[in-house]
């Protein structure tokens, strides 16, 4: 569990992207990921390589991604999506083979450079997983897990026996976090059962509303609905469309409808890890400038 | 199915359905492997008889089932198989079964004798359990288990007390901090120092850190129940380690991912997510600790002094008696009588103590799966 910091290498952006094992031979360019928007960025990606030991999981990607929407990355199995999402807020560190190397900013500041608050940038940047991980315990404490371990939030003994207890304030959390992830409903009389007694979609939900209860700026969601039934599903696409006016949401997804249900702008990744086109979730559906970019969204191959 | 069948209780169906099977079975088996099996069977039990009767005409039955075996495994290997692997089954429940049974027989003399009367009725073995003297020499003699399950469980508690925090600390860092070279060089480490001779840790004690706390608290005599419980503590440590990392190491990554993502520092998650989620497989570890040092005769036969006395006060520590299982150890040899009676009394506190725990362990961590949902 060492969390070692790489330190960023300079790079030269504008050389082209090399293709090796492309379906439609053609060169990526570096104008198919060169997308303007409006307003600020909130986190801007330079020059970033993943090697998981031998492996060059993740190639020279630069991408800023605009705060107060949602971002779509999609891309066959294995080209680096979750690798990406899981560098924004550093979680490869978990991984003892993971090599990082490259420049993530959070709103202008570096993430990769040593004295990094490691707790503070998770706090600022969620996560929800793929496979739905309740903690086993009530849906209560699962909501309030991170608020409690903040500090934001005192329920303790301790915390009881002063006469500083927040539980009104803890009450109100849940309830909300829980409403935000259309769970509330389901759950309102039962929030001191096991959260490992909700099926799947519940759990997923749970999950959503846990990482909101933390407040965070940034939202990573790594393929939350690939395990969920199509009613679970459309609830969470409502959710995740709701969440941009506040949060940064960036979604890793295989299904392309949703892409392009729910995202302002989609990152196109494929394979051997390169970032081949990024633009407005339109322009990518209706008008892509890469071939490949093409067969991937109408289905032919991917 | 007749139509008569309906009349039968349920018992009878079953038997005849059971007849039905045993019967097909039969016609299915064919004449030779069937009595291939029955005379293996016969002679198996005629053994078994023969020795239980010491008499010396056991070798035949013993001879005739080999040859059977032999020749079934030849003919009939199949059911030949089947039928052996039954009877080792059979024959091990079966002599542990008579090992039980025969220490509670052996203990029943001296529970006989320690009978007391309570109000008119007659309660056996309760002297054993309600006075503290033990006088195996001079008339009246008196057996009594207090002070020897008084000396198991000050070493038990002071074992559980090293081996269970100091276990599940470093089964923590081994799973949840360390490197993975370290864990690669330590857990197997860990894992040989549970297989050194409970003797050597004991002479261990009893050459360095007997002498040193006698001269160091200035002890009359040598031999603490402080002290062999730190020796049995050690002892079990291994054990502890191994187990509580593997249950901890069970504990899936995606659960602890998803509580770092959410910003809580590796101590928060440890404790917070990982130790609960591990706790029964931990409490197990800690457990089989207990059990160890409950069961652990070595150590304490040579470091206690052997006198079956309470010590004064209750709770002082700095004087060592006898344990049930050193008790045992130091007088087999020349006891007989009534006084081997109380030492397989001891015995039987011993087993079912042990039973408890394990029962009790199994039972913790049946609720705490369920209670997980298959998790951990």
């Amino acid at each position: 569990m060492s969390e070692t910091t790489q330190s960023t290498t300079e790079r030269s952006t504008d050389q082209p992207l090399q293709t090796t094992n492309g379906e439609t031979a053609e060169e990526a360019r570096s104008e198919w990921v060169d997308y303007q928007f409006d307003g600020q960025a909130k986190l801007a990606v330079e020059s970033l390589d993943v090697h998981y030991g031998d492996d060059h999981a993740l190639k020279d990607v630069s991408i800023e991604i605009p705060e107060e929407s949602v971002t779509a990355l999609i891309g066959p199995s294995g080209c680096g999506k979750s690798t990406f999402l899981r560098s924004l807020n550093r979680m490869n560190d978990r991984i003892e083979s993971a090599r990082i190397d490259g420049s993530v900013a959070l709103e202008g500041e570096e993430i990769y450079q040593d004295g990094v608050d490691l707790v503070e940038l998770r706090k600022r940047v969620g996560m929800v997983f793929q496979a739905p991980n309740p903690f086993p315990k009530s849906i209560r404490d699962n909501v309030a897990y991170g608020p409690r371990k903040h500090g934001d939030i005192e329920t303790g003994a301790l915390a009881k026996l002063l006469g500083r207890s927040d539980e009104e304030q803890e009450r109100e959390l849940v309830e909300q976090s829980l409403r935000q992830a259309a769970l509330w409903d389901e759950v309102v009389d039962r929030l001191d059962d096991n959260a490992l007694g909700l099926s799947g979609g519940q759990q997923q939900r749970l999950c959503i509303a846990r990482a909101l209860a933390t407040d965070p700026e940034v939202l990573l969601m790594d393929e939350p609905a690939s395990a969920l039934d199509p009613i679970a599903t459309s609830k969470i696409e409502e959710l995740i469309h709701d969440l941009a006016e506040e949060y940064t949401v960036v979604i890793v997804t295989h299904n392309m409808q949703q892409a392009a249900r729910i995202s302002d702008q989609t990152a196109v990744f494929l394979t051997g890890g390169e970032l081949v086109e990024y633009d407005d979730t339109d322009e990518i559906f209706e008008d892509p400038e890469s071939q490949r970019v093409e067969d991937y969204v109408s289905g032919k191959f991917g | 199915m007749s139509s008569t069948d309906a009349d039968y209780s349920g018992w009878q169906t079953a038997l005849r359905r059971r007849f039905r099977r045993g019967r097909e079975f039969a016609d299915e088996a064919g004449p030779s492997a069937l009595a291939t099996v029955l005379l293996g069977t016969g002679s198996l039990l005629a053994a078994f008889v023969g020795f239980l009767l010491v008499s010396s005409l056991t070798v035949v039955p013993v001879a005739v089932f080999v040859v059977t075996a032999a020749y079934g495994y030849g003919r009939h290997q199949e059911l030949t198989v089947r039928a052996l692997t039954l009877a080792t089954t059979a024959s091990t429940i079966l002599i542990l079964t008579l090992i039980t049974v025969f220490i509670f027989v052996e203990a029943w003399p001296t529970v006989e004798y320690a009978s007391v009367e309570v109000f008119g009725v007659s309660v056996p073995g309760l002297r054993l359990f309600v006075q503290t003297n033990w006088d195996a020499v001079s008339p009246p003699i008196r057996y009594s288990m207090v002070p020897m399950i008084h000396g198991t469980v000050m070493v038990t508690v002071v074992a559980t007390l090293v081996a269970g925090p100091l276990g599940v600390a470093a089964a923590l860092f081994l799973s949840e901090i360390a490197p993975p070279l370290v864990r690669e060089v330590v857990k197997p480490g860990v894992e040989i120092l549970a297989g050194i001779p409970s003797i050597v840790y004991g002479f261990v004690g009893f050459t360095v850190l007997s002498p040193w706390a006698s001269d160091q608290f200035e002890l009359l005599g040598q031999g603490t129940y402080l002290f062999v419980g730190v020796v049995v503590g050690l002892m079990a440590l291994p054990t502890v380690v191994s187990v509580a990392e593997d249950a901890l190491n069970s504990v899936p990554e995606s659960m602890k991912s998803g509580s770092l993502a959410l910003g809580t520092t590796d101590w928060q998650t440890m404790t917070s997510i990982t130790l609960p989620a591990a706790f029964s497989g931990v409490s197990a570890a800690v457990l089989l600790g207990v059990g160890r040092a409950i069961g652990e005769t070595m150590a304490a036969t040579v470091m206690l002094k052997g006198v079956p006395k309470l010590t004064k006060p209750l709770y002082n520590a700095f004087y060592g008696q006898e344990t049930l299982t050193s008790l045992i150890a130091r007088n087999y040899g020349e006891a007989d009588g009534l006084q081997m009676s109380a030492l397989f009394v001891a015995g039987v506190i011993l087993f079912i103590t042990v039973l408890l725990i394990s029962v009790g362990s199994q039972y913790v961590e049946a609720r705490m799966r369920s209670k997980l949902g298959g998790e951990a």
